[in-house]
């Protein structure tokens, strides 16, 4: 790969890495997603900054450019993120289901209970 | 009928009504019900609503579970039916809120369901030649879904779509968890594939005079896509469980 094209990747791996920073600084992303965004950033710059490890990356994934080894590793590794936040989001939504029904039974259950609003009479359907 | 309590008497029949701001309709809602189906409990599944819902049905001194944020109509309903189902309800009917659904009919789909034996009886626009007259992507989408149904479990049910059910605790138990839109024709196959017993009974409808439908053109195109695939799941569910009948 070109010099320029290693510098500009690198520039944007360190203005990701940056940016994510300031973004656990503020506590607005968790340790984990921004491990995992600074890890990436790092590991991309290393495979195009490094000749032998870009040469490993391109053996391993045959494509007719060298340059677009970097691509289908960059397209992959979104890709494969995109699944996993949605597995994540997922897992989120039904804990939240959970709670909010929990909450909701549970308030309903300890009103039921409440004294001044007891006994209540219903009559029994033809039984 | 002033609705469940913990240690109170309780009937045997729980009406659970899931509510999305519907402060306009619900207190009138309540009252029919009051008047038609006194024997029963009522319970009102309140879904985040930021109207007045909440204060209506209180002033209607009807049991609610409000849930702290807008969960949708199918994760709503579970609650109620997790509520049933703690309670041992033997018997739950839904209900739609927004006066769409006329309670006058509640004792005539209790009485479907005694005289048939179904475990699941749907109130029906279009059992006995009902019409429906919406929009017409809509319409050809509930056609679709009834012929779908149809094939699959080998019983035409002719309203696939509505939301007045009358269901015993062996056909609302299994919909507790578990993925499921809106109880369509999704939760027709899984039921029909369980072995349960499903009816059909007529009943009239009315347009909505408030509020809004859950349905945008947004969510009317996802829907055929999403009821397929949860087709598709439930019947893969179905076939990893015992049948129910
Ligand atoms: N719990 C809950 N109920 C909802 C929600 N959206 C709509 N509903 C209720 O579901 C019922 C039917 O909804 P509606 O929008 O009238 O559907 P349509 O009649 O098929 O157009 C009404 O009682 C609504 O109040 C929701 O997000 N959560
Ligand atoms: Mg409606």
């Amino acid at each position: 790969m070109n010099l320029q094209a290693v510098l500009a990747i690198n520039a944007i791996g360190i203005g990701i890495i940056v940016f994510v920073l300031s973004l656990l600084r503020r506590q607005r992303l968790h340790i984990g997603y921004g491990a995992l965004w600074i890890g990436a950033s790092v590991l991309g710059m290393l495979v195009v900054s490094a000749p032998p490890v870009f040469r490993l990356v391109t053996r391993v994934i045959p494509t007719s450019l060298p340059f677009q080894a970097v691509v289908v590793m960059a397209l992959s590794f979104i890709f494969i993120v995109l699944i996993y936040f949605s597995v994540q989001l997922s897992a989120l939504l039904r804990r939240v289901t959970d709670i909010a029904q929990h909450i909701g039974i549970s308030e309903l259950e300890a009103k039921s209970q409440a004294p001044e609003r007891n006994p209540v009479e219903v009559e029994k359907r033809g039984e | 009928m002033e609705g469940p309590s913990v240690t109170g008497t309780r009937g045997s029949v729980l009406i659970l009504m899931p509510a999305f701001n519907e402060a306009g309709t619900i207190g009138m809602v309540l009252e029919r019900v009051r008047q038609h189906a006194r024997d029963c409990d009522v319970l009102v599944v309140n879904d985040g609503s930021r109207d007045g819902t909440r204060g209506a049905v209180e002033a209607a001194g009807v049991a609610q579970i409000v849930l702290p944020c807008n969960l949708g109509y199918g994760p709503a309903l579970q609650a109620g039916f997790r509520y049933a189902e703690m309670a041992g309800y033997p018997t739950v009917v839904l209900l739609d809120a927004d006066g769409q659904h006329d309670p006058a009919d509640i004792p005539r789909v209790l009485e479907a369901m005694d005289r048939s034996g179904a475990d699941v009886v749907i109130g029906s626009r279009f059992v006995n030649g009902g019409w429906y007259s919406g929009p017409l992507p809509r319409r050809l989408g509930m056609q679709f879904f009834s012929l779908v149904t149809g094939l699959v479990i080998g019983q035409r049910i002719f309203d696939t779509t509505s939301g007045f059910k009358a269901l015993r605790r062996v056909a609302y138990r299994p919909l507790i968890s578990g993925h499921f839109l809106d109880f369509h024709a999704e939760c027709l196959v899984f039921w029909g594939k369980l072995g349960l017993r499903i009816a059909e009974v007529p009943i009239a409808t009315r347009p909505r005079s408030d509020g809004r439908s859950m349905y945008s053109w947004f969510t009317l195109m996802n829907y055929p896509f999403k009821t397929l695939m949860l087709m598709m799941l439930g019947l893969m569910d179905a076939r990893r469980r015992r049948p129910l009948r």
